[in-house]
């Protein structure tokens, strides 16, 4: 299923003296099997575009097309775009509710309409995706777990509903690296199931790096770049115009540069750029 | 949610917000008393001239007053509707079963909604020109003499300028955490009154847990902060009476005397207003 | 690394065979065991370790916030058991916690950082003083009157370092206060943390899972599972890359690519910084 924004506009109370611009004009394309990040400073204007996406926000002006479902249209099927495309919001387990993690995973797909059996079957397939067991974890309450197990209940609360599209607002906040890593990893194993399209909003730019296909900058509800991570982090000057950061192992490339060794090579993570260092070296 | 701007403090260097805070809030409940005492449609007049006056001192914009008003816009027009049905009046224009739209329940309507709005105003006047902790000081010194009967006026007031910080924050989280769940297909806007009441749980119980984290963090910080350290504890914030505090007790106690005064009768209110005059003349 | 002359031999802080674990009725979890350690004067000290490896219980005892089953804590000759000394002991080893937002009790911000010395009974001029300077300090001058409610989390992180600087501690300790933070809050207080150390001579405690914030500590204990593992200078312990990643951490970029490297043939020394990697790569050349 083909994302398409379409000149995108949203302003926060309009037509009074508290009016706020938060998206001007966007237009891009998420392709289905995308992972796309969404990057930008505080306040860019990134959460009202990931609120778009599943109709958390209703459409001002523009248009969004989710496959053949025109978000803009007034009679839009909410809980059909919902179970569409799932949002995973910063803090996820902070949204934990229910009395035990079964409970609490199947939440979506009841919502959804589906029936007892059907919910509990999909919470156990969410479970075992995020790598968790029902048998052992079902019955506790979200609330006796570790933080790490409580984020990946949260992940499969969402992906309970088979959502096509996932929206990953800053998904490794706060955890550790080895959390992190976890949780990236599960995100590219879930791109072999059911999920076809991801969509990271993130600061952390080595994260975007190394788990992107694409990225979209918005700087002030502007799209300023719609590129490849190797296209912005080393072919553009997006990255010095706007309060972004490059990739930890970019910025060593870019010193390396300075200092007269040119290494070719994208350098998006640490293999890629040790390959490049290792391919100058042996020249 | 994010529009609540009660108790939103708006930074500024004005007469107003030079202000002592204890003047502030005697000043306040003379107003909201003020409010009541207005009679007819010229001591209303006096009453908003007050406001309008107090607003142009405090340099507060007037789109920030209004927000404040926009915030209670349904309950206004929910009493306005209310009493414009219900008054029982003589000069009936249009009357349909049980309502009645008359020309003094239209009069009495107007008055309910101005008292609301004047009542609004004028409180919002005091928490935009007086920082929340100001509010707590200035109550915490008002209070002061309850000491001496062990209530614990500190801790109160400590617990009332902690509240007073956690409202924007927590109304944002409960935003958050709506979206979330209805990210997951909830609806919070269907069905029966039993459906919707548990629809709620999914908000109330994060924010709750939310509430009980926040709280234990912040006990920790308080205590980090050597909160109760010794029972002579400081100021940082000196409190004095001044010639503005001064100035706006004057300006407030004329016009309680010029809305009394019309209530009566126009020639009165003159009189009054050429008393105060030659008060301050003197 | 290591430059900093203002590290002393005087301890401030001496944890002494410490344990002390978390019980709830029958239920008792394990925080920390047998831990030894010194926190010497205007030192940098980073306490590493993965989420639930004990480091902010062992932060919390070091402050006296929790006591030890066994064992001693001393902060500047008191017993942290000391119920007498309670206050002596928080407000000379100030704490910085983990979520900006959780740690402010008043709405404008010099309110909030006057509040600890208000609590310590401090004349009111004194107070105006400290708190210009503790201000100034985190370079939030300009916000003092303002509302925190506005700020990003590096700058409430700042006025959060601000509020416990003005109560003039003598050790600060960071109990995770950087992991709520995007990469530039980050940044921003590991500047203010470092400015403090170099420039003000504060004995400084961070403890973090970001081994890449250690790079700079002169000293550095990793915690796993409640128990030290390594200690030493950042280069000693990021050497030990095994005992590193059994602790479930991870090197920093440079490190991890100057030991590919090395393992690739070259004669690449281990490095910790990116200038280090920068010269040693640039030499082969």
């Amino acid at each position: 299923m083909q994302i398409k924004i379409e000149n995108l506009s949203y302003v926060y109370s309009p037509r009074t003296p508290f009016e706020k611009t938060a998206l001007k004009d966007i237009s891009f394309t998420v392709n289905e099997g995308d992972t796309m990040g969404i990057v930008g400073a505080t306040g860019s204007g990134k959460s009202t575009l990931s609120r778009h996406l599943n109709a958390l926000i209703r459409i001002q002006s523009g248009r969004i097309m989710l496959g053949d479902a025109d978000l803009s249209q007034r009679k839009v099927d909410l809980k059909a775009v919902r179970k569409k495309v799932g949002m995973l919001f910063q803090f996820p387990e902070y949204q934990l509710f229910a009395d035990t993690v079964r409970k609490d995973v199947a939440f979506g797909p009841m919502n959804f309409g589906i029936n007892d059996a059907e919910a509990s079957a999909a919470a156990a397939e969410a479970l075992s995706l995020v790598g968790l067991d029902i048998a052992e974890v079902g019955d506790k309450s979200p609330f006796e777990l570790s933080g790490g197990q409580m984020r990946r209940v949260a992940i499969a609360g969402v992906i309970a509903s088979k959502p096509e599209v996932l929206v990953l607002d800053e998904p490794t906040a706060g955890l550790d690296p080895a959390g992190k890593r976890e949780i990236l990893e599960l995100v590219k194993k879930l791109k072999s199931s059911f999920v076809k399209t991801v969509i990271i909003v993130s600061h952390n730019m080595d994260e975007i790096a190394e788990y992107c296909n694409r990225v979209a900058v918005l700087d002030e509800g502007r799209l300023i770049a719609d590129t490849t991570p190797d296209g912005l982090f080393n072919h553009s000057d997006v990255v010095d115009n706007t309060e972004l950061d490059y990739p930890h192992t970019v910025k060593i490339k870019r010193k390396l540069a300075k200092r007269g060794f040119v290494v070719d090579s994208p350098a998006l993570n640490v293999e890629q750029l040790t390959e490049g260092i290792l391919g100058r070296l042996a020249e | 949610m994010k529009d609540v701007t009660l108790g939103q403090y708006y930074p500024g260097e004005s007469f107003t917000h030079k202000m002592d805070a204890r003047a502030k809030l005697v000043l306040v409940i003379a107003f909201i008393v003020m409010v009541f005492l207005a009679k007819n449609f010229l001591s209303y007049i006096a009453v908003m001239l007050c406001v309008i006056g107090a607003v142009l001192v405090s340099r507060i914009p007037v789109s920030k007053m209004l927000k404040s008003i926009k915030a209670i816009i349904m309950i206004l027009i929910f009493t306005g509707l209310l009493n414009l049905m219900f008054y029982n009046g003589e000069t009936v224009y249009w009357s349909w079963w049980r309502f009645n739209v008359s020309l003094e329940g239209i009069i009495f309507s107007v008055k309910m909604v101005l008292r609301l709005v004047l009542l609004v105003m004028g409180t919002t006047l005091l928490t935009f020109t007086t920082t929340p902790t100001g509010i707590t000081d200035g109550m915490e010194s008002l209070m002061t003499p309850l000491k001496y009967i062990k209530v614990p006026v500190h801790d109160i007031a400590v617990i009332m300028s902690i509240a007073l910080r956690f409202i924007p924050i927590l109304s944002e989280e409960v935003d958050k955490i709506m979206m979330a769940q209805k990210a997951r297909g909830a609806s919070f806007d269907t069905g029966g009154l039993v459906s919707r009441a548990k629809a709620l749980l999914p908000i109330l119980i994060p924010l709750f847990v939310s509430a009980f984290r926040r709280a234990d963090e912040l006990a920790m910080a308080l205590d980090a902060r050597c909160y109760n350290a010794t029972p002579n504890r400081t100021r940082y914030q000196v409190m004095k009476f001044g010639w503005r505090d001064l100035l706006g007790a004057l300006g407030t106690a004329a016009f309680v005397v010029l809305v009394v005064a019309l209530n009566n009768n126009f020639w009165g209110a003159y009189r009054a207003v050429e008393s105060v005059w030659w008060l301050f003349a003197v | 690394m290591n430059d900093n002359a203002r590290a002393t031999q005087e301890a401030v802080i001496t944890a002494d065979g410490v344990s002390f674990s978390y019980r709830s009725g029958e239920y008792v979890s394990r925080g920390v065991r047998e831990i030894n350690l010194e926190v010497m004067r205007g030192e940098f000290l980073v306490i590493l370790g993965r989420n639930g490896s004990g480091k902010s219980t062992l932060a919390k005892l070091l402050n006296g916030f929790l006591v030890p089953d066994t064992g001693k804590v001393t902060v500047l000759g008191t017993d942290t058991s000391d119920d007498d000394k309670v206050y002596e002991v928080r407000s000379k080893v100030g704490m910085v916690f983990q979520n900006p937002d959780n740690q402010m009790v008043a709405s404008v911000i010099e309110n909030d950082v006057a509040f600890g010395p208000e609590n310590l009974g401090i004349p009111r001029e004194e107070i105006e003083k400290r708190v210009t300077a503790a201000l100034e300090i985190v370079g939030m001058s300009e916000y003092r009157k303002g509302s925190p409610n506005k700020l990003s989390g590096g700058q409430k992180q700042r006025i959060a370092i601000a509020a416990i600087l003005a109560m003039l501690p003598e050790v600060v300790i960071l109990d995770e206060s950087t992991a709520m933070l995007d990469p530039k809050g980050r940044r921003e207080i590991m500047e203010t943390v470092l400015k403090l150390n170099r420039e003000k001579g504060m004995t400084v405690v961070l403890i973090t899972h970001y081994m890449d914030e250690a790079i700079e500590a002169d000293r550095i204990f990793v915690m796993n599972d409640g128990e030290i593992v390594s200690s030493g200078a950042p280069r000693e312990v990021f050497a030990d890359a095994e005992s590193l990643k059994a602790a479930g951490l991870e090197l920093p970029a440079a490190s991890r690519i100057s030991l590919k490297l090395a393992e690739a043939g070259y004669d690449v020394p281990f490095a910790i910084t990116d200038e280090e990697l920068a010269d040693s790569v640039c030499r082969l050349k």
